[in-house]
């Protein structure tokens, strides 16, 4: 029953976004305002039907109805509570639908909380969001219909992905959705000032607002996502730059150019246009990394036609980019940049520029990279593999870019080739990155790298560091001065150069968690009960052997090891091999432990199946994982403080859109 | 007669795998079917063990044939351990890294490797990034860096420019009184 008012529940939102697309193009041609109004209400219809809809999917799989066949499909009797809602978003249906849900949330809030500035542009934003969820409806309700019925309904389903199981891949998807729709909303609006033909008063407000926001849950779902690999694989790291990785790691770099080109674009009026380019980029490179994933196309060309999301994914994308590029060669020219004097030249605009560049590039090649064996395997019939070694070979370069940019760029000043208080910053950070390249290569045991090479890379990599650290801080240590110590309006109306610092210096951080993947340590050994291993300093003793335990609806295989150093007791890690009741087939659950500079890296990689008493391991010591989580979190805070900014905006730059013609 | 050898393990294995992937064994209680990872003992029996760093070295360029962004030195897959054993017997015949790289290149064709040749049209994959990183600073320089718009009355300058400007004013004035 739920099944079939489900589906007419999709269909209703795909008639309601249709209609509002049309009703907004229309409003938008004769600036009609009681049109847009319909167009907006069909946004908010689209939007409570979605909701209505995929609460009934909930509904369902707490119900536990398997009369329906995705609930029967990732879902079984056994499943605990919160996995069930989970489930929810585990497969392809499923997800979809939560993404297509959220991009109707995301273009409710847009149409009813624009600011008054933009309300002329409206039409066009509603009509770009709804054309978006007018397609994606279509696709739910044609190829990837999550209330397909399953009539009769078996006994118990079969069961949810057991590699999903797991807390991180629990808000993993959703969080990642939510950064990917809110890229629709810069890319409307883009779309809007394309079509108007120029940028309204308040566009750049409200665009930066929706891209930090996109960029704080794009940070935190890709790294929940390299949290998952990283204590659910058991390959002893969280980034393996494998496409599905890749494709959610593009439209970060493109959001994350978007910030700083809207930051020439809000001080200078300059680079509107390249604004505009990268939100349509951005939300054009979120399609089309679900396109690589779900299309199978990345596996090889010839599984492209397998999957009926593929070619409908191909149609929509090309779409897109022409009607994209349509839009943006014929109105474009519109679109000037202020007639601010004075700038680029050596200066913080430029400064900038170098950062879309650092950016950019690394998308182009994270893009090369992840298309290039489809595009050989079409040209040349030979198939090639393009994994971590290529990646790693260009990354560390884009890297080395971005630590001098960040520092050098932090300094630098608007319009202006002067750098005040650079040569003591400068100078005085070098000194002081000489103590912290200290403590951290003694810490970190940086000396014990066995190759030359990735040494030296990790002691420029670490140096470096510490310097742009140095200059951050004694860039802020300036800018507070020259308020004069007022801290109270230096918070109060600096929020955003805050938010940025704070950022940064998480990015700093975070490359100093990377330079720890040169040195990790890993070994492999056979225990039997009672024996002990050494490695790295760390005694490992395996007690007792295997032990049964049931943990919710698995059955863990443990292998209780006792840790101790220098003969003190540190604590037991439980290394495991889980088994499904659905499924036959094991999982590795891995023993953490250690502390903030390595982790103690513990798979449980096989056992004597007879009576448990011997047990191989495959230990790994990974260097500063850790900072890379705490990197993270503290980007993460850069964003949401610099969402908190108080905008002052340019006026004087932006246009003032007209009045509506039409208003019957 | 060496070759056939090899063309036999090759067939045993692929048929092991093969069985391993077609027929899911039996579920009981304590027997997690791994997927036939040879025993502990098979492994310790060679004379490279896992640990060995030239091993390592080998697979850390051999991809993991099914899974994705994976060598077959991170990855327990049965194919992997597969190659793993392989690589092992070859090493053990006293082949070197490029001899042993080049057996598995003419057995799995340079799929078989995690970064594309740097021969023919999979150069392209090396050069277009190279040719992007060196060229953007130099675009950079000349587009932006060194093009820079004269300061004039209209626009938004810094606090030297006004001062020197000024200045220039003043003297200006003084001369045209005097």
């Amino acid at each position: 029953m739920l099944a079939n008012y489900g589906f007419y529940l999709m269909y209703l939102c795909f008639i309601c976004s249709l209609y509002g697309f049309l009703a907004g193009i229309l409003a938008a041609a004769w600036r009609h305002r009681r049109l847009y109004m319909s167009s907006k209400m069909a946004m908010t219809a689209t939007f409570l039907s979605a909701a209505v809809a995929v609460g009934m999917l909930i509904y369902s799989f707490y119900q536990r109805d398997y009369a329906i066949a995705y609930v029967a499909k990732n879902s079984s009797n056994d499943l605990p509570a919160i996995f069930t809602l989970t489930a929810l978003w585990s497969s392809l249906e499923g997800s979809h639908t939560l993404w297509t849900f959220f991009l109707t949330v995301v273009g409710a809030i847009a149409v009813w909380t624009h600011s008054k500035d933009n309300e002329h542009i409206m039409p066009y934003v509603s009509a770009s969001i709804q054309a978006v969820l007018a397609w994606m409806f279509y696709l739910a309700i044609t190829h990837s219909d999550p209330f397909v019925a399953n009539l009769p309904a078996p006994p118990d389903g079969r069961g949810m992905n057991e590699l999903l199981q797991n807390e991180y891949m629990a808000i993993h998807p959703p969080l990642l959705f939510i950064g990917y729709v809110t890229l629709a909303v810069p890319f409307a609006y883009a779309i809007a000032a394309l079509c108007f033909g120029d940028i309204t008063e308040g566009w750049l407000k409200t665009v930066r607002r929706w891209t930090l926001v996109s960029f704080v849950f794009l940070t935190a779902a890709i790294t929940l996502g390299g949290r998952w690999a990283y204590v659910e694989l058991g390959w002893a790291g969280y980034w393996a730059w494998d496409p599905v990785e890749n494709s959610s790691f593009m439209p970060w770099l493109m959001c994350t150019a978007l910030l700083h080109s809207l930051l020439v674009q809000d001080k200078l009026g300059h680079l509107k246009r390249l604004s505009i380019v990268l939100a349509i980029a951005g939300f054009f490179m979120s399609y089309f990394g679900t396109f690589l994933t779900r299309s199978g196309v990345v596996s090889s060309v010839h599984s492209f036609a397998e999957s009926p999301i593929g070619p409908n994914y191909l149609t929509y994308l090309s779409g897109l980019i022409l009607i994209c590029s349509t839009i943006f060669a014929f109105r474009a020219p519109s679109i000037l940049p202020s007639d601010t004097e004075k700038v680029w030249g050596i200066s913080k605009e430029s400064a900038l520029v170098v950062t879309q560049f650092l950016l950019l590039s690394f998308a182009a090649i994270i893009f090369i990279g992840t298309m290039f064996p489809i595009v050989s395997e079409a040209l040349t019939k030979q198939r090639i593999t393009v994994q971590a070694p290529y990646f790693n070979m260009f990354a560390p370069w884009v890297g080395l870019g971005i630590i001098v940019g960040i520092a050098i760029g932090q300094l630098m000043r608007y319009q202006s080739n002067k750098l005040p208080y650079a040569k003591p910053i400068i100078f005085g950070s070098i000194v002081f990155a000489i103590p912290l390249t200290a403590f951290l290569i003694y810490m970190g045991d940086v000396m014990a790298t066995p190759k030359t090479s990735s040494l030296i890379a990790q002691l420029v990599g670490l140096y470096l560091c510490s310097w742009a650290i140095g200059c951050l801080f004694g860039d802020f240590f300036v800018k507070l001065k020259d308020m004069r110590f007022n801290y109270g309006l230096f918070f109060k109306r600096n929020l955003a150069y805050v938010g940025a610092w704070v950022a940064h210096i998480g990015v700093m951080i975070a490359i100093i968690g990377f330079l720890g993947n040169y040195r990790g340590l890993e070994t492999r050994t056979t225990l039997k009960a009672g024996e002990s291993f050494e490695f790295y300093g760390y005694r490992f003793e395996l007690e007792r052997g295997i032990e049964i335990k049931k943990d919710k609806n698995a059955t863990l295989f443990t292998a209780p090891t006792k840790i101790y150093r220098n003969g003190e007791y540190l604590g037991e890690l439980y290394p495991a091999q889980s088994r499904y009741p659905t499924k036959d087939e094991t999982f590795k659950e891995i023993g953490i432990g250690g502390n903030i500079w390595h982790d103690i890296y513990l798979v449980l990689v096989d056992f004597d199946k007879t009576d448990g008493k011997k047990v191989t391991f495959q230990i790994n010591i990974n260097p500063t994982v850790r900072f890379v989580w705490i990197a993270i979190v503290i980007m993460c805070i850069g964003g949401i403080i610099a969402l908190f900014d108080v905008y002052r905006g340019n006026k004087s730059r932006d246009v003032v859109a007209g009045a509506w013609e039409l208003t019957t | 007669m060496k070759r056939l050898t090899w063309y036999s393990v090759l067939f045993l294995a692929f048929l092991q795998g093969g069985l391993a992937y077609g027929q899911p064994a039996p579920a009981q209680q304590l027997t997690p079917p791994t997927e036939a990872t040879p025993s502990a003992e098979a492994r310790a029996g060679g004379a490279f063990s896992d640990n060995n760093p030239e091993f390592r070295d080998v697979a850390k360029e051999l991809r993991c044939p099914t899974c994705t962004g994976l060598s077959v030195l991170e990855s327990d897959a049965s194919f992997s351990v597969q190659i793993k054993e392989q690589v092992k017997e070859q090493m053990q015949l006293g082949k070197d890294k490029d001899e042993i790289v080049d057996f598995f290149v003419a057995r799995y064709g340079a799929w078989i490797l995690r970064e594309p040749p740097k021969q023919g049209f999979n150069l392209l994959a090396w050069l277009v990034p190279s040719v992007l990183l060196c060229l953007g600073p130099i675009l950079i320089w000349l587009l932006v860096w060194k093009r820079r718009v004269p300061a004039n009355t209209q626009g938004v300058r810094s606090g030297e420019v006004i001062l020197l400007e000024m200045q220039e004013r003043l003297n200006h004035l003084k001369q045209g009184k005097t």
